[in-house]
């Protein structure tokens, strides 16, 4: 009942939010003079009106806003403005998966590396292991991923010869942008996973497990880890929505046809249409992941109520 | 007049209080982090290295540097790092202007027409001088920086060690004008969430009840809100060519609101971690005193509360430089942030990566400039912890 | 026993022997920071090393060398033979899992019972400890119970393998008074249940005086004082014992104020010459200045030991 409630209200959140993205974009949109379609070639008067009543633009502007949002509502975005034979949903419909293989992956890969090599760290605490793995963490911190992916290409394409410069749909297509995808976010789980682990390892329940004879290993794993889990959990809500702008770029460097690349085509493009729906659909999807993300951190923590 | 005994001793007393006073030497919060500080090696390095990038940045336009914006596709298209030195050509153009100025004096007094022509030239020539065309629209500061320059080193150019890219310009001087723009970028966008994220938090803070309620509950909604995508929303907004326009003629530039709209999305963490420190400071005895003394609400937000969450506000901007550096490094990468021919560091990177084909990687297009903003980044990490241990209280002493 | 900090080598417990039998009540009493706790952490090999490190002793348990075992043996040993209950029932449970498995995890482990039979057994055990549903309540969280009730948990855990010795540093500190009593009470039940020996570490001398046969008096890390409960009570050989006794209201003496003992603990880095005590003893003579005193057994009907140069129990009436 209390998660029923919890879902409700986050529920209601989500609507307020999009609804002020919806119409904070709109309007935006609307601002340019002459419609969308100016500065592009010169359009004849009889091309120029067909295309406004095509997307609809001839009519009042309240009349715009509310037809617009009641397609939205319907979940259809319309006809894309540059794409003239896609609607905005077949386009998203067809990168979504696309990201989420790779934000997945990504994700995957950040969780287990930074949490293994925090609790190594934590439980090495000063050694050489510890001191090359906050080194190797603040490393991927720092790089931004582009950077990281440009120059892993350089080396692992075009000097090794390991991977293929770009594409989708094979596995070794997904491999380094999933890595460069995830290192920042391993970084920092690793980092969070260590001081959680530190702190929970001087608690007195510790003490108390160790009393009772349990092994190390059990008591780092059994007793220590979920406490070293809460920081990391906390962490996932900024980490999901870094892995989502950092798809943006990944996919446009590795060339793979994904949600992300559709939005920032659409952004340079000036695509308003799928801009939008590109839009909504990330604000829906942080939402959703982050209610998740606090639906987890309760299970781990019985002390926790949702509110 | 006399001063009576008691009167005596009792002033000797307070004399001598005053002088243990004096000799006691206060260890503030700030020189005792800075202790601490300097302690660690990593933070003290992180330190040096910044320090040395910044100056670099500031003196660019004094250095040998090569154009960073001339173009010479024909002769030295993607040229690969070499130390072969480059000239100007600004000498002898120079040259050739004084020629004419002293055809000019000559005829000043003879022939008032043929002056008029020469004179004539002589400003066209300053229109059209190389100082233009080599450095992409320089303000009175950067040119006469650049004309400091010109009179120490001549037409001596640094070689391209650098290696030269796709419109053969010079990639080390590339590296070293990006650095500007990325850096400004850095500060001026914190600075802006500094303004904004103290303000807001502080007065949040301060106010307390229903007014702190409604302020707090917005952050919260603006928290959910995407705002990655939506300033990459506005920046394809901001160039469409019937909003630049209008925007250029009022002479702001779209680099300008770019900075002003990164500054405007990293306010709220600072605006939440202020709020809280406020909170907890406004009911210690010296709000107390300044009340008494008559300061008003606004005085003692600005003067009595902001003062005393400098430290976290502190911890908090080495958090925040970084990310805005990234974030503008981002944005340009992807073409939405800094435009050409402005230069920042992600947008060199991104012209590294789009000049890879399968056929050859032009590696000296990505590694410098990566290299550049890897280790910007990576150094502003590590000063940040630094400073957060320093003024870290909980480890204080140990 | 030393701690090698930042600062310098604490020398936290030096010199401490004691005897422990079976099925007697140990007392150890003392300020903070004299020792106790590490004394009996040091027993349990749980002192972190570093920053500490045992430097010399023994620490024997049925004809056994404790210190000499690795890590394997003393698993062995804790929690099994020697277990302990500790200060802050608050903090001692693991927030993060429920009672049951923290209370089966130990009899899985050192009785080879299967899941259900732990279960079975963790619910005898909470109803012995007096928890009231306790099929219920053993699949709640730390969290949901009351401090007093989760010191019963911790006791639970303590005996679930029945030990022969019981360590409880400061079980009741973090309880009010009258819970205190509660589990007082069921300690003593517990004991003569299962005829297990318990150190009871504590600064309460009036828990001391009630569940303890004997008393050792700690003091910057060692042993001043060491005997039988009443004979502490009734002839205090060690001035700190005198102090302590002072400071601590008496049913029996009435409406007198209580003394505070003069001064603060010492500084273990920068401990005193002589006797540590010498800057807040009130019998202090030259020679306690120089001379770290040894320790003096008086072998009556009832042994005393006590670490003091002066014979006070003749002084007392002089002051």
């Amino acid at each position: 009942m209390n998660v029923f409630i919890f879902l409700l209200k986050r529920f209601g959140l989500m609507i307020v939010t999009v609804w002020i993205v919806f119409t904070v974009s709109f309007f935006l949109m609307r601002q340019i003079p002459g419609g969308p379609f100016n500065g592009e070639r010169v359009l004849s008067e009889a091309v120029r009106a067909r295309l406004e009543a095509r997307y609809n633009l001839d009519a009042p502007i309240s009349e715009q806003y509310f037809t617009h949002l009641y397609n939205t509502i319907q979940l259809d975005f319309g006809p894309s403005f540059k794409m003239q034979d896609f609607t905005v949903n077949e386009v998203l419909a067809q990168g979504f998966p696309v990201s989420a293989a790779l934000g997945i992956l990504g994700m995957v890969f950040a969780v287990t590396i930074g949490m293994t090599s925090g609790v190594i760290s934590a439980v090495h605490r000063n050694s050489v292991y510890d001191y090359s793995f906050m080194l190797l963490a603040t490393l991927g911190i720092a790089i931004p991923n582009f950077v990281l992916a440009a120059m892993l290409i350089v080396i692992f394409v075009f000097n090794l010869q390991l991977f293929p410069a770009a594409g989708w749909g094979d596995i070794s297509q997904i491999i380094l942008p999933a890595f460069c995808l995830g290192a920042p976010f391993a970084g920092y789980i690793a980092r969070l996973t260590r001081t959680g682990m530190l702190e929970v390892l001087g608690n007195d329940y510790i003490r108390t497990a160790y009393a009772k004879g349990l092994s190390p290993g059990t008591v780092v794993l059994k007793h220590g880890l979920r406490g070293a889990l809460l920081p990391v959990v906390s962490y996932l809500g900024p980490a999901i929505a870094g892995i989502l702008t950092g798809s943006l770029v990944l996919e446009r460097i590795f060339v793979i046809p994904g949600m992300g690349s559709h939005f920032i085509e659409a952004a340079i493009q000036r695509d308003y249409t799928l801009a939008m729906g590109a839009l909504l659909t990330y604000t829906v999807l942080l939402f959703v992941m982050n209610t998740l993300v606090d639906l987890a951190y309760s299970i781990i923590d019985p002390r926790v109520r949702l509110e | 007049m006399s001063i009576p005994d008691h009167h005596q001793s009792e002033l000797e007393r307070l004399t001598k209080i005053l002088e243990q006073a004096r000799g006691v030497q206060g260890v503030s919060l700030w020189a005792d982090a800075w202790k601490r500080l300097k302690r660690n090696k990593a933070a003290m390095f992180s330190l040096w290295i910044l320090v040395g990038i910044v100056t670099l940045a500031l003196l660019t336009p004094v250095l040998p540097l090569q154009s960073p914006i001339y173009q010479d596709v024909k002769n030295r298209e993607l040229l690969p790092p070499q130390g072969e030195s480059f000239l100007f050509d600004i000498q002898a153009y120079e040259a050739e202007t004084t020629l004419l100025e002293k055809q000019a004096s000559a005829v000043q007094s003879k022939d008032t027409d043929e002056y008029a022509r020469l004179r004539l030239r002589i400003e066209e020539r300053e229109q059209t001088h190389p100082i233009e065309l080599y450095w992409n629209n320089p303000g009175i500061f950067v040119k006469s920086m650049i004309k400091i320059r010109l009179v120490i080193f001549g037409d001596y150019c640094f070689p391209s060690v650098f290696g030269t890219d796709k419109l053969g310009r010079d990639v080390l001087s590339r590296v070293f004008w990006g650095s500007r723009v990325s850096l400004a970028c850095g500060f001026i966008a914190t600075f802006v969430s500094l303004l904004i994220g103290v303000s807001y938090g502080a007065i949040s803070g301060y106010m307390g009840g229903w007014v702190d309620n409604i302020m707090m509950r917005i952050v919260d909604v603006f928290y959910s809100i995407p705002f990655i995508f939506i300033v990459i929303f506005i920046m394809s907004f901001l160039s469409s060519p019937g909003i630049r326009e209008p925007l250029d003629n009022y002479g702001i530039e779209q680099i300008h609101v770019f900075f002003l709209l990164i500054g405007a999305i990293y306010w709220l963490t600072m605006a939440r971690v202020v709020r809280g420190q406020v909170i907890s400071l406004k009911n210690e005895q010296f709000i107390e005193a300044a009340k008494t003394i008559g300061a008003t609400r606004m005085q003692i937000v600005f003067r009595h509360l902001v003062p005393n969450v400098m430290g976290i506000v502190i911890v908090y901007l080495t958090l925040t430089i970084p990310a805005v550096i990234r974030f503008e490094a981002f944005l340009s990468f992807l073409g939405l942030g800094v435009n050409a021919p402005d230069i920042s560091w992600g947008l060199l990177v991104n012209e590294g990566v789009q000049v890879i084909t399968i056929v050859k990687s032009y590696w000296w297009m990505i590694v410098f400039s990566g290299m550049a903003l890897a280790m910007t980044l990576f150094a502003l990490n590590f000063l940040g912890d630094g400073v957060r241990d320093a003024l870290d209280p909980k480890l204080k002493n140990k | 026993m030393e701690f090698h900090t930042d600062s310098g080598v604490v020398q936290a417990v030096n010199r401490v022997s004691f005897d422990l039998y079976p099925g007697e009540t140990l007392g150890i009493v003392g300020e903070s920071g004299s020792g106790k706790s590490v004394t009996n952490l040091t027993m349990m090999g749980l002192i972190a090393q570093p920053p500490g490190k045992v430097v010399g002793g023994s620490v024997k348990y049925a004809d056994r060398e404790l210190l000499s075992l690795n890590q394997k043996q003393w698993q062995q040993i804790r929690g099994k033979k020697i277990s302990m209950i500790f200060q802050d029932p608050m903090t001692a449970l693991n927030p993060f899992l429920t009672v049951e498995e923290q209370l089966v995890e130990v009899t899985m482990l050192h009785m080879g019972l299967s899941r259900t039979e732990a279960s079975k057994h963790a619910v005898e055990l909470l109803k012995k400890v007096g928890i009231p549903a306790a099929e219920k309540r053993i699949r709640d969280y730390p969290h949901q119970f009351s401090g007093g009730m989760r010191q019963r948990v911790m006791i639970a855990i303590a005996i679930s393998c029945q030990p022969d010795i019981l360590i409880a540093d400061e079980p009741t500190t973090a309880l009010d008074v009258t819970i205190q009593a509660q589990i007082l009470e069921l300690m003593k039940s517990m004991q003569e249940e299962f005829g297990t020996a318990i150190i009871f570490i504590t600064h309460d001398l009036g828990v001391v005086a009630s569940i303890c046969d004997r008393v050792m008096v700690m003091y910057a890390g060692r042993k001043v004082e060491l005997s039988t409960t009443i004979n502490i009570f009734r002839q205090p050989r060690h001035p700190y014992t005198v102090g302590l006794l002072n400071s601590a209201p008496r049913w029996d003496q009435g409406e007198e104020e209580l003394q505070a003992i003069d001064g603060q603990p010492p500084d273990l880095l920068d401990l005193p010459p002589g006797c540590s005590f010498n800057p807040r003893c009130q019998f202090v003579q030259d020679a306690c200045l120089n001379e770290t005193p040894p320790l003096f057994s008086l072998e009556n009907e009832i042994p005393h030991q006590h670490a003091c140069l002066r014979d006070i129990t003749t002084l007392k009436e002089d002051v």
